[in-house]
């Protein structure tokens, strides 16, 4: 399998703050990859890192079998990057910007521009100084995406964008995916969630897990278990028992290697006077909330909890 | 070459008012300059109406040159920040630029929008001045080398290693803060490449365009052209911007050692500069100009107080020896120490080049000072001569010293009107007060030249009774020859008025229809150092 993008204990320090930690990371061609993470995460300097626009402490990314340290000129071709913080050359028109990027693209495709420009209601007399956010980063996609390029770096490209601007975008998007391999970073895992085939979390610099999304939504369960009489937090649960509450009855957790055969009997020998055990599939959001909830807490972890994910 | 052309046209398309501003303050100055060298010459030192236009309009080519170089800050930031290479948000690093591809359209852009129209501007103005541009090729080669040297590239590596135009103009302002103190220090330094600076705006020269030295242009801009350079790879090529900032740093470091050095006519009190611009000779090598002691009881050391003055003047006599047929030698700079009997000693130089401090010429044109003496004088403070006027001293001189060769004669007879006098450019003479000469030459000062004539002493055209010959004589250009100085209009003026150093003189000072003017140009042999040591020298008043 191919790997438009890989790397290997990929490291980025900011003096002493380390912003990307140890990433070993492959994102398979073809595939939508989400990179999630809060604010601060690292998931912009990951990409900056990508597309060679910073060099990498230690380790070594590549896009494209090409070392980022020496992505430049050609190279880019077949790479499109659109980020929320990109500046754009504001004194020109979105015709005189397309028309200047043109140039640069050997595969340009003027007829998948003049889609691009309907499909996202551009207006190309006007200068990009006096467009809205949302019209400039459709402008944005139009000009990376018109060359069909083989990879798509997308910095929180729907940030702050109203929900037509973000449909819109998303649509043009899934409309080349299959021509070409998406990476884009997010913290709003709602707009991500929806199209996307893969998925890392990315969490003070490290990636705690990176893997398809049927797999993830596949291996994370919500477990309510109701005890026949009220009972404490049982002391060292295991480490795939993820945010474990308990009130009364009821005892809540996240499991995070779900088991379609084996959980319910592991679940079952461990509480068994439990009147009943409901194990739910969970959205997106649940399960990174669960998975952040618990790295936050492995900084001071509470006796009852072996370790995080 | 294809994406060079690209990014060209786009700069073009984007920057075209920037590019009309440039050109139309360039095209303004041409104007102006031709219409000041255009003025009829009887009035170009008078105080009439037509003077007064000479001045408005000298004043109009300053004010110009100076928006000239706003616009090229201006012209060549914007350019430069449209794909700005410091930063990690802009558009184009992320699209297939290649980086050195980008740095030959940015100067491809310069050349025709900067350096292109400069050429042909400058060939109009030479023209418009009645010089030849096509034999001044050389000039304006090393002319536009310096400009590269000292304004292109330093205001194209600060763009390129800042990322907003307000970073690229404090930064500047920053560096010139650096230079400025050692610049306005040199100000008041008589004959130093600042004093020369101001000089030179009155002749329509560039603002701060002699703020180096004038010999050693060439080798601080070549410095400039590399640090800047370097700057610009490292930035570009290797993205390495702190690396470039570095290196750029470098830049005003080197212009101030350069203003402080003030190679080549260093002040004598730089002992490691002095050395290396004036070795000193021994006796045996000593060189045809040899220096001792001229006191006598007709020519005793004179020490003079102006009242008011908080300082007085010394005149130290000194005899020379006779220079050889065709030769010359000038005084550069003077250090004097004196020690009293008890011990105490005081010193002080006297820096720079003046006119009056040629020493000797020839025999053939040494008619003025016929006993080969000459006054070595400096300024004592007066609290300092309080200790030395009552006892005998010892008064220690250093001079640094020009050697100079006769390299061409010209004779013109007067008067002249805009005649070409070759090796010095376009001169004519007038009458004013005793007689004066005045040249325009391209890009450079001519090199030290010699310009003599007899006056007659009955107004003309009276008979010549009892003829006694009397020289008026001034100097102009400079021993240092390179072949152009930094600026951006190319003609230089350089010229004086005819004085005579004879005391002797009566009766009146008339230059005569057909009196041969002598343009005797001198070349520069060696710089030497010399030293002379005076015993039991009485500095009374």
């Amino acid at each position: 399998m191919n790997y438009p993008i890989r790397t290997t204990n990929l490291t980025r320090r900011f003096g002493r703050a380390i912003a990307v930690d140890g990433v070993d990371l492959s994102v398979p061609e073809g595939a939508i990859y989400a990179l999630v993470g809060a604010n601060g995460a690292g998931k912009t300097t990951l990409i900056k890192l990508l597309m060679g626009i910073l060099r990498p402490t230690f380790g070594r990314c590549e896009a494209l079998g090409i070392d980022s340290r020496r992505l430049a000129g050609a190279a880019f071709h077949r790479i499109g990057y659109v980020s929320e913080n990109q500046e754009m050359p504001e004194g020109m028109t979105v015709g005189g910007m397309l028309d200047y990027f043109r140039g640069f693209y050997p595969a340009w495709d003027r007829d998948l521009e003049a889609q691009l420009v309907r499909q996202f209601d551009l207006p190309l007399s006007r200068k990009l100084k006096d467009l809205s956010r949302g019209m400039k980063i459709k402008a944005a996609f139009a000009s990376s995406l018109a060359y069909r390029p083989s990879l798509i770096v997308l910095d929180e490209p729907f940030s702050g964008l109203d929900p037509l601007v973000r449909d819109e975008l998303i649509e043009g998007l899934l409309e080349r995916a299959q021509e070409t391999t998406i990476f884009l970073s997010s913290h709003d895992l709602a707009e991500i969630e929806s199209f996307s085939s893969h998925v890392g979390y990315l969490d003070r610099g490290r990636l705690l897990f990176s893997e398809e999304m049927t797999v993830l939504s596949d291996r994370f369960r919500e477990v309510t278990v109701t005890l026949a009489s009220p009972a404490p937090l049982p002391a060292r649960l295991p480490a795939t028992w993820l945010q474990p509450q308990s009130a009364d009855c009821v005892l809540r957790f996240v499991h995070n290697a779900f088991d379609e055969h084996a959980t319910p009997r592991e679940i079952a020998a461990r509480f068994p006077n439990a009147r009943a055990i409901a194990i739910d599939p969970m959205a997106l959001r649940a399960i990174f909330l669960a998975i952040a909830k618990s790295n936050r807490g492995s900084a001071n972890q509470s006796p009852a909890q072996e370790k995080v994910a | 070459m294809k994406q060079i052309l690209h990014i060209f046209a786009k700069d073009v398309r984007r920057f075209w008012p920037e590019i009309l501003v440039s050109l139309g303050v360039l095209a303004a100055l041409v104007l102006v300059c031709s219409r000041l060298w255009s003025l009829p010459q009887s009035t170009y030192w008078g105080r009439d109406e037509i003077g007064q236009h000479t001045d408005n309009l000298m004043l109009i080519t300053q004010i110009l040159s100076a928006f000239l170089l706003v616009s090229w800050w201006l012209l060549i930031t914007r350019v430069i920040h449209a794909e700005a290479p410091t930063g990690e948000t802009h558009f184009w690093i992320t699209r297939p630029y290649d980086r050195k591809l980008l740095v030959a359209a940015k100067f491809f852009f310069l050349v025709v929008f900067l350096y292109a129209p400069l050429v042909l501007a400058q060939m109009l103005m030479l023209a418009a001045a009645g010089l030849n541009p096509l034999a001044s090729i050389a000039g304006m080669l090393f002319n536009l080398m310096l400009i590269t040297g000292f304004y292109v590239l330093p205001l194209t590596a600060i763009a390129t290693v800042t990322s907003t135009f307000f970073r690229t103009t404090l930064t500047l302002f920053c560096a010139l803060a650096v230079i400025t103190p050692f610049a306005v220090k040199d100000i008041f330094n008589p004959g130093s490449p600042m004093e020369t600076s101001l000089n030179s705006l009155l002749y329509g020269g560039l603002p701060f365009s002699h703020l180096l030295p004038v010999g050693d242009q060439l080798s601080l801009s070549l410095l400039l052209i590399a640090v800047c350079g370097i700057a610009i790879v490292l930035q570009y090529i290797f993205r390495r911007s702190w690396l470039a900032r570095i290196a750029l740093l470098a830049a005003p470091a080197i212009v101030c050692i350069g203003v402080v050095a003030e190679a080549p006519r260093p002040e004598l009190s730089d002992r490691a500069e002095k050395n290396l611009h004036y070795p000193l000779l021994s006796t045996a090598t000593a060189g045809p100009l040899q220096l001792s002691d001229g006191r006598d009881e007709q020519h005793p050391v004179v020490v003079h107080r102006y009242p008011g003055d908080d300082f007085v003047w010394v005149r130290m006599p000194l005899l020379l020896s006779p220079l050889q047929e065709g030769t010359a030698a000038t005084q550069e700079g003077l250090e004097v120490t004196i020690t009293n009997a008890s011990g105490f000693s005081w010193s002080t130089t006297v820096p720079g080049w003046y006119p009056e401090h040629v020493l000797l010429i020839s025999s053939d044109r040494s008619g003025s000072w016929p006993e080969q003496r000459r006054q070595s004088q400096f300024t004592i403070p007066i609290t300092v001569y309080d200790k030395f006027k009552s006892a005998p001293v010892t008064v220690h001189l250093t001079l640094a010293r020009a050697e100079l060769q006769e390299a061409g004669v010209t004779r013109i007879p007067f008067p002249i009107h805009e005649t070409f006098v070759p090796g010095v450019g376009l001169c004519r003479a007038m009458k004013l007060g005793y007689g004066a000469i005045q040249c325009r030459s391209a890009f450079r000062q001519p090199q030290l030249t010699y310009v003599s004539a007899e006056w007659s002493q009955s107004p003309c055209p009276a008979p010549q009774t009892e003829m006694k010959e009397v020289r008026g004589e001034t100097w102009m250009g400079f021993s240092d020859s390179e072949p152009a100085d930094l600026g951006i209009v190319p003609v230089q003026y350089s010229g004086g008025a005819f004085m005579s150093d004879h005391n002797n003189t009566t009766g009146g000072k008339y230059l005569c229809t057909g009196t041969p003017i002598t343009f005797t140009q001198y070349k520069l042999v060696r710089r030497t150092l010399t030293n002379l040591t005076l015993q039991n020298v009485r500095l009374s008043e």
